[in-house]
């Protein structure tokens, strides 16, 4: 979860090879920078890895981070991107208490902020919200009131908008 | 041709050129040493006293040749035994290639005996690291081990080899040696901005690092230098990038560096920075560093540009070509006021006191023994004052004859890169400059040289406590001398003779030209020389750190005023 600092997007693509996530977190840590979020998936091709790291630092900072990610032997590409740029979004599960007197109000907020009903239980419910991350955020904030008895949230996945891909400009 | 593990791994390293390697045998590369035995005519095993000992051997080799350097250890302890050479390569920028086994894979992450994850501990010490699973990727893993060590901006590289991996048979099929990766040079309209910086410039500098050294640009920039009359200063690691019998040479720059390369610096309005990290040894305060001047910095590396100091122009690429590029599109200049006003701030050495009496001065010792050694002579040193003096003192003509660890500033590095420079120019004069406390650190290495009757000069500059720290507690900490006088009681001479080395001893001024030609003449082994300096010597001058120029202490008389 993050704050309302501007956020950059770092979209890594990396090859697929053991610890790549160890050397980036390493990396990250002892050169002391800070990250907000860091999502890793499998991409359409086996051979490659997309890690999506969001930061809130100053551009000089970044800059530094980009250019020592890219002395990563298994790391490909680094795109540098704004919010803004990015068709991006989180997935957050979050178990509100829900008794009889409030159910409704829980499920009729759920509704009304797109989220999906995964389970009911006997006293609480567990939503789903994907979103921006200033919606789920905004929807954590509304949902306090009733209780949050816990929450996941995955961090922000993003692709850049219009027609260019990550795969863009890399050789092979 | 079937060959095994451990017999694809030799014929990688011949195929990379590798004849001479650093290691200590063990349980999980008996399979290697096995396969090192069968081919001791091609490639030449030095045993070592200590890992560490053959992680130092190999950045000594390489650092005095440019070649990969290699060594060897076993699993466990053996690998972290690796750590600090390793690292010291890693800060210092120096292409090795380190190679460690390990237990089976089948007992990999079970906590098996001498089972360490020496991967996960080099991470951030290696350019990069592989734990070979499978025979099949052992030669393509190897060969990539030294393509990545050597190109780009040169490291170490660790190969871990699973004792199952170093027996298993697998097909070889040879391959070329490998070769560095392509560099992209700079972009052109940054090209034509430096070009614009350096035409109006009225007081240029050169600031040069080891960049220059590991990309062998050392004529590049001395040709630029001439061509435009820019003065040159180095940081430590940059010293015998430039000549320091040049008229334009000013010096190393930095903490203990010269006035005239730390005034150079402050007063410069362009700063060509090649291959140098603005190192807070450097730039003590990176926010003033060459505060009115427009930087420009030539690096391999992208990611030292803005690193530590904020510059003008960023010229990533080859640092050969951008020199030449940058001199070629430049017609001569003449700065003869700017280089009048730098030479005003050379400090002359005052002569060598000819009283025989006189005490010991470390800096007469090294004077006297630059006029008596060749060009093509191998300084080594360890860390601390005696570092810093041979850095002064001892006047570097030449790339690759300063083996000195810059950035980690490891004690106990000296005696395994001397023994590594002595194998890799066995007909030329290595001299170590050490500490009574770094020597204590790494002295069983002596052994090593004994055995292979390496002639290394090892001048121990013996003034009986931690100097450097001991400085620094005089100068910061009130003259509290916590833990830097450990009153040791070793006989240097007795002790060398019980390893089978000759001992010397130098107690005052009228011994340093005999004693040095008798150790100098010495070869047929290794011979120590105890110098016997005071403890009250200090490292002058000093900027301190997070300081500038205007801090510099000249004297210490005047700072205790």
């Amino acid at each position: 979860m993050s704050d309302n600092r501007k956020l950059t997007v770092l979209s890594v693509l990396a090859y697929n090879n053991p610890a790549v996530l160890l050397r980036m977190t390493s990396l990250f840590y002892r050169r002391g920078f800070n990250i907000e979020t860091m999502v890793a998936c499998q991409t359409d091709r086996p051979s490659l890895s997309r890690i999506t790291v969001t930061m809130t630092g100053q551009s000089a900072e970044i800059k530094q981070v980009r250019r020592q990610l890219l002395k990563l032997e298994d790391i490909a590409k680094v795109d540098v991107l704004q919010i803004e740029d990015c068709a991006a979004s989180e997935l957050a599960l979050i178990k509100v208490s829900a008794n009889e007197s409030n159910r409704h109000q829980v499920l009729n907020a759920a509704q009304a902020y797109g989220c999906r009903v995964l389970d009911i239980g006997d006293s609480t419910i567990t939503l789903e919200m994907t979103g921006r991350d200033e919606e789920v955020n905004r929807f954590v904030r509304y949902m306090q009131p009733f209780g949050i008895v816990e929450m996941g949230c995955t961090g922000v996945t993003a692709l850049q908008r219009g027609d260019t891909t990550i795969f863009d400009g890399l050789e092979g | 041709m079937k060959l095994n593990g451990s017999e694809i791994l030799m014929e990688c390293l011949l195929e990379q050129g590798v004849d001479t390697v650093f290691g200590y045998p063990g349980g999980t590369v008996l399979n290697i040493y096995d396969a090192l035995y069968k081919y001791s005519d091609r490639i030449h095993h030095v045993l070592t006293a200590h890992e560490q000992g053959a992680s130092h051997a190999a950045d000594g080799y390489s650092r005095t040749t440019g070649k990969v350097g290699v060594c060897i250890a076993t699993s466990g302890p053996g690998a972290t035994n690796l750590v600090t050479g390793i690292a010291t390569a890693y800060m210092d920028s120096i292409p090795m290639v380190a190679i460690t086994g390990n237990v089976a894979t089948g007992l990999l992450g079970r906590d098996s005996f001498q089972e360490i994850d020496i991967t996960g501990v080099t991470i951030p010490i290696t350019k990069h690291n592989f734990l070979v699973k499978d025979v099949e990727q052992l030669a393509d893993t190897v060969r990539l081990a030294f393509e990545i060590a050597m190109s780009g901006r040169p490291g170490p590289v660790l190969v871990d080899i699973p004792k199952d991996v170093s027996a298993a048979m697998a097909e070889y099929t040879p391959a070329p040696a490998a070769i560095k990766r392509p560099i992209a040079p700079p972009k052109q309209e940054r090209l034509d901005r430096t070009v614009e910086i350096l035409k109006e410039a009225k007081r240029p500098l050169l600031y040069i690092g080891g960049g220059v050294i590991a990309a062998g640009a050392a004529n590049h920039v001395r040709a630029l230098a001439e061509k435009l009359d820019i003065p040159v200063c180095a940081s430590l690691m940059g010293l015998g990038g430039f000549p320091a019998d040049h008229p334009l040479w000013l010096g190393m720059v930095g903490m203990h560096g010269t006035k005239a390369a730390n005034c150079a610096t402050r007063d410069c309005d362009a700063l060509i920075v090649c291959g140098a990290r603005f190192s807070d040894r450097v730039a003590g305060n990176p926010n003033g560093f060459a505060a009115g001047a427009k930087i420009i910095h030539l690096d391999v590396d992208h990611a030292e540009f803005d690193k530590n100091v904020m510059t003008t122009v960023r010229l990533a690429g080859d640092l050969k070509e951008t020199l030449t590029v940058i001199k070629d599109a430049l017609d001569e200049q003449k700065h003869p006021e700017w280089l009048a006003a730098c030479n005003d701030n050379k400090v002359i050495w005052p002569a060598i006191s000819s009283d025989p009496e006189a005490p010991l001065d470390p800096s007469a010792i090294l004077r006297t023994l630059r006029e008596l050694t060749e060009r093509d002579t191998v300084l080594v040193t360890d860390v601390g004052q005696h570092q810093m003096w041979s850095a002064q003192f001892y006047a570097q003509y030449e790339p690759r004859h300063l083996l000195t660890s810059g950035g980690l500033g490891t004690m106990g590095y000296g005696m395994g890169a001397a023994i590594g420079a002595q194998f890799a120019k066995p007909d030329s004069k290595v001299v170590l400059v050490t500490g009574d406390g770094c020597f204590h650190m790494n002295l069983n290495e002596l052994t090593t040289m004994v055995s292979h009757k390496l002639p290394v000069v090892i001048l121990l500059m013996d003034n009986r406590v931690l100097g450097m720290v001991r400085q620094w507690q005089k100068v910061f900490y009130g003259k509290r001398f916590a833990a830097t006088d450990p009153e040791r009681q070793t006989d240097f001479p007795k002790l060398a003779e019980a390893f089978g080395c000759k001992g010397l001893v130098m107690e005052k001024n009228g011994d340093i030209l005999p004693v040095l030609k008798e150790a100098l003449s010495t070869t047929d082994g290794p011979v120590l020389v105890d110098c016997r300096i005071s403890k009250d010597i200090n490292v002058l001058p000093m900027i301190p750190p997070g300081g500038s120029v205007e801090q510099m202490i000249e004297s210490m008389e005047e700072y205790e005023k």
